[in-house]
């Protein structure tokens, strides 16, 4: 399946040069609708405000965790099936297997490459 | 009063007095009201400074990865050099930072030498009930691995395959 590029991302983290800096590698990567939050309690209002084709999250953010609104989104009938990517310097076994048991389609360490990020996006979505 | 109780009266006394000196050396109103403030203030600063210095820099390679359909060969060449200069000055914040950690560090290693004369008076294991330790998903919250610590990107996509 084809990705389109005018489809709609969110990109969550609560550090602002973090969200520059995913916000750049992404436009560098020809997508151009990008919209942030800075904690997992506004990405899910925004995700329930208006339908979004990709989820690229922090984990490590309050009052809601990255884990949090990942659980919530799967939670959520109309989100269940949203792609979401978890983007963390927690890289210890036990976050990556509780991320996946809670439905991420992938896990990015930071720090991360524009390459990895498009072979996960790629991983998930498909190529582009 | 016996001779065992008045010695065992003297090692209390002696005991009380060591532990009061102990724990006046920690000066703990200084350390409340000066020096942990300061680290605290130390620490802000440093985020605020590190932020402030990639937001130069990626406001610089924004700028140059936006001008290059934009200007001539020449003009470009010297836009680039402009905002490279733009980028090493922001690369002094590693010095700026590195000052206020070394004085962050040695506030705590000053605090931790008192604490370990204080503690070597203290009995700790009859000491108060042990810090309760997180709960739920709060367990898995331990920031950045130390070197040698988690696991690496090929690992997790070994085990997303």
């Amino acid at each position: 399946m084809a990705v389109s590029k005018d489809m709609s991302i969110l990109i969550v983290d609560d550090y602002k040069t973090m969200l520059r800096i995913v916000r750049s590698l992404l436009e560098q990567l020809g997508f151009r609708n990008v919209d942030e939050a800075t904690d997992g309690k506004s990405a899910f209002d925004m995700i329930a405000a208006r339908p979004y084709g990709l989820v690229i999250s922090d984990w490590n953010m309050q009052p809601v965790t990255g884990l949090d609104l990942l659980k919530r989104v799967r939670a959520n009938a109309s989100t269940a099936n949203l792609p979401f990517i978890m983007v963390t310097a927690e890289a210890r076994t036990e976050n990556v297997v509780a991320a996946r048991q809670a439905g991420v389609n992938n896990y990015i360490i930071k720090p991360f490459t524009q390459a990895v990020l498009k072979q996960k996006i790629a991983a998930v979505l498909g190529e582009f | 009063m016996s001779a065992s109780e008045a010695d065992e009266r003297r090692a209390l006394l002696h005991y009380v007095m060591a532990a009061r000196r102990a724990i006046a050396e920690l000066r703990p109103a200084q350390m409340r009201l000066q020096n942990l403030p300061t680290a605290m203030s130390q620490m802000g600063l440093i985020v605020e400074t590190t932020e402030s210095a990639a937001n130069q820099i990626m406001q610089a390679v924004d700028e140059i990865m936006n001008a290059r359909d934009e200007l001539s060969p020449p003009a470009y060449r010297s836009y680039v050099e402009e905002k490279c200069l733009v980028v090493l000055e922001a690369c002094s914040f590693q010095d700026i930072t590195g000052q206020r950690i070394t004085k962050v560090v040695e506030t705590l290693l000053t605090l931790e030498d008192k604490l370990a004369g204080l503690s070597g008076l203290l009995d700790e294991e009859q000491a108060v009930e042990p810090e309760p330790a997180p709960e739920g998903d709060a367990v898995l919250l331990n920031g950045p691995a130390m070197p040698g610590e988690g696991v690496d990107q090929d690992e997790i996509d070994k085990l997303f395959a």
